[in-house]
């Protein structure tokens, strides 16, 4: 089945499932196609077929008839021991050919912590990671949010894309195809993709605007997705509502990375909500949106997609919501809603700060809903918050604890069996957000924060999860990093570390070696930046002025009652 | 909603990428399969609804079959073969509808007693006779983890024939077992024992293959 291993090979890994393709929805192979690509996530199957930039790009490429574009998943640990000591190259799951065979691998960039997995997946399937060392092809090409600023991976990609990718593929496509044909030099190639707009091609730079894919609200989202043979992180049919966010919260990269917001309509999301769930077979249409209840005529969608049957079994899946009484009356009305918990993310526990990061959700919402649910299946409520927000103090700190044990004494005093569930993690600055210039914490004060937090917590009945501190700081570095932290990450990689995002895999013995071996010092990553002062993405004109960033910036310290640098 | 509802009981093989899945995972399989072939099939109650299935005994990860089976229990009666053909073209590679028929009532399960095949590389008659011996010695014994502790357990008992398939072209190995009683091995246990007992030679063994299910 693939060539190279064996039945009981496939038999010795977790899930061999993962690396066999012939899924549902699956394209056929086109033979005489005059361009293949390879489209890779840089983690595990299971989550990256749960990916809709892949599922888009993959239904995009694969309808034009002169395209095939394949799959490929970061191999597991086991699975990557495998295929070294067989010698077989990381291939792809369709037609089993190595990444090397391919004209263009197209590699999405999801989350900072996948940047080793992305240097490991070129190594395994044959492709030098240097993007200097590379003769003909493949052209490996980038993108997604940890993209914003590419500075980072710029020594390994022939071209990152910063933006949306609908369009900007498809035209790299035809370049691509057009210059195969003329028999182009991929110097000469490559020069011509720098003059798509979206592209930063590191051999020929030059300014870049992020590319926003104006099409969407009237384009259709992929009616005939992949269906994962084993369980997904998202087992559902995924319906993108809208795309965008209106909310300004001053840390969220995703904020600022998809705007401006655009709402597909309500009666064409009902159409293709029922063709997808027939398309699938899944039981639940899953809506995804930075913010569900941003979508302006939601409880009116709502009803369309309940009224809609394709299956009697069919339910509806609603995350981001943000929670109110309006919210749970407009969820109670609906007969195939499934409940996926009441999830709150306040960030900070205080509405000073709430208010500082541009958070706005109020104590009076989560109090109104936890009582408001006594009697209701949403047994666990979940709270996120942030440590180390800029302009923090420490009142702010102590806030979150008598935030959580006062909501745990509201639905005591109401007679609600609630648990509330508490998960903690370090602020980490990104690139084109309003506090892309803050410092973050040392990781020993993130610590020490986190354990007051906690200390406290032990008073109330909730259960507490936290991001290991030095995770957060490395994903400062990886984010706000220039080429230096490309080789930090090459070398990291080097000394075995994968899976950086995953608790069990992450090795702080491979990053503090690559740190050591590199000469470079987390805290020139990690310190407040002056607002005046060049970063490493300034030549990307992000459709987001540089001015507004800082103004902004400028707005939450004044409502700190302080200035900034 | 018909009180006396259409059961239709559906064989189908796996083979290919379809052996590498969980007894859950294909069971996730069918179930979207079947939702896509727009079939009249009735739900399970409760709070997460599903297709009302019923199938035959886990097929082991690794193993092939063609004798796998599920009950569908439909609001209305469909054609058989009509039916077969619109799950077939609705299943991932792998996956293939080998018959259906209506099933009256609630007859009992088969599934107690097991035929696989054995299928060997050319030339591997050594190792093929290796495994029949194994299979065939009563006083055999295989660690099984019970309860979070290990034992040895007989095989014997969970054997009821081996024999040599006289018309394949490469030595094949026909196994009967019993299993689902207090105390017996599962096929898939002892299957797995018989592998690691070959170590290198595994390699020899090509298919495993489930090609009968009796009661």
């Amino acid at each position: 089945m693939i060539p190279g291993l064996s039945h009981w090979d496939l038999l010795t890994v977790e899930k061999p499932a993962r690396y066999l393709g012939g899924e549902v929805n699956q394209a056929p192979d086109k033979p005489g196609a005059q361009l293949r690509v390879c489209l890779g996530f840089p983690d595990l199957y299971e989550l990256g077929m749960s990916n809709i930039a892949l599922q888009i790009l993959y239904g995009l490429l694969n309808a034009d008839p002169r395209i095939v574009a394949e799959r490929v998943f970061a191999p597991a640990v086991d699975f990557e021991a495998l295929l070294r000591r067989k010698g077989v190259p990381l291939f792809s799951l369709e037609t089993k050919r190595p990444l090397s065979a391919f004209d263009v691998v197209g590699l999405t960039l999801p989350y900072e912590m996948t940047f080793t997995n992305l240097l490991n997946m070129l190594e395994l399937g044959g492709i030098p990671m240097d993007r200097r060392a590379r003769q003909g092809w493949p052209l490996v090409i980038g993108g997604g949010p940890s993209g914003a600023n590419p500075v980072v991976l710029g020594d390994f990609f022939d071209a990152i894309l910063v933006g949306e990718g609908e369009e900007a593929l498809l035209e790299l496509c035809e370049k691509v195809i057009a210059g195969k044909a003329a028999g182009r030099s991929r110097d000469a190639l490559l020069a011509d993709i720098a003059t798509i707009e979206g592209f930063w091609v590191p051999a020929f730079p030059g300014p870049v605007r992020r590319r926003v894919f104006q099409g969407f609200a009237a384009s259709p989202p992929p009616l005939r997705p992949l269906v994962a043979t084993i369980e997904a992180v998202h087992h559902r049919a995924p319906l993108e509502i809208f795309r965008g966010c209106v909310q300004g919260c001053r840390f969220c990269n995703a904020g600022f990375f998809y705007r401006p917001k655009r709402e597909r309509p309500p009666e064409k999301l009902a159409e293709w909500g029922e063709a997808l769930l027939r398309a699938t077979g899944s039981d639940a249409l899953g809506l995804i949106s930075l913010s569900t209840s941003d979508y302006r005529e939601l409880p009116h969608l709502l009803r369309l997609l309940s009224a809609r049957r394709a299956f009697p079994d069919q339910s509806l899946a609603v995350p981001s919501l943000r929670m109110s009484q309006n919210t749970l009356d407009l969820l109670g009305s609906l007969p195939d809603l499934r409940k996926s918990g009441l999830t709150f993310a306040p960030e900070a526990g205080s509405a000073r700060l709430r208010e500082i990061i541009h958070k706005c959700i109020t104590e009076e919402d989560m109090f109104e809903v936890v009582t408001a649910t006594k009697d209701s299946a949403y047994r666990v409520i979940k709270l996120y918050f942030m440590i180390g927000l800029p302009f923090e103090t420490d009142a702010d700190v102590d806030a979150i604890a008598d935030l959580v044990a006062r909501l745990d004494q509201a639905a005591r005093r109401a007679k609600a069996h609630k648990e509330f569930s508490v998960s903690l993690s370090g602020f980490v600055p990104k690139p084109f957000t309003p506090f892309q210039w803050a410092g973050q914490d040392p990781l020993d004060v993130l610590r020490e924060k986190r354990r007051r937090v906690t200390s406290a917590l032990k008073k109330t009945r909730a259960k507490v999860a936290w991001r290991d501190e030095y995770l957060c700081q490395l994903e400062t570095v990886l984010a706000r990093g220039d080429a230096r932290v490309g080789r930090l990450v090459a070398e990291a990689r080097r000394r075995g570390a994968r899976f950086d995002g995953w608790n069990e895999h992450f090795s702080r013995e491979a990053w503090e070696g690559a740190f050591a071996a590199t000469g470079l010092d987390p805290s020139e990553f990690t310190r407040p930046l002056p607002l005046a002062a060049p970063l490493p993405w300034d030549f990307i004109d992000f459709r987001v002025p540089k001015a507004f960033l800082a103004e902004e910036y400028r707005r939450a310290a004044a409502l700190a009652g302080t200035e900034v640098l | 909603m018909s009180d006396t509802p259409f059961v239709l009981e559906l064989t189908y093989a796996r083979s290919g990428p379809a052996i590498y899945l969980s007894h859950l995972d294909a069971i996730d399989v069918l179930s979207r399969a079947i939702r896509r072939t727009g079939l009249p099939y009735r739900i399970t109650q409760g709070c997460h609804p599903r297709p009302r299935l019923t199938f035959g005994p886990p097929l082991p990860l690794g193993h092939a079959s063609r004798c796998e089976f599920l009950r569908l229990h439909l609001e209305r009666p469909v054609d058989p073969a009509e039916a077969a053909q619109a799950l077939s073209r609705q299943l991932p590679a792998g996956f293939t509808v080998l018959e259906a028929r209506p099933v009256e009532g609630q007859p009992a399960l088969t599934g107690s007693r097991l035929r696989y095949r054995l299928v060997f590389r050319e030339g591997a008659e050594d190792t093929c006779q290796t495994v029949a011996r194994f299979l065939g010695d009563p006083s055999q014994t295989i660690l099984v983890r019970r309860d979070g502790k290990e034992e040895r357990v007989g095989i014997g008992p969970a054997i009821i024939a081996v024999a040599p398939d006289q018309g394949a072209s490469t030595p094949t190995l026909l196994v009967d077992f019993e299993q689902g009683k207090q105390g017996l091995p599962s096929a898939g246990k002892i299957l797995t024992a018989v592998v690691e007992a070959l170590g290198d030679r595994r390699e020899d063994l090509i298919l495993i293959e489930r090609i009968a299910l009796f009661s």
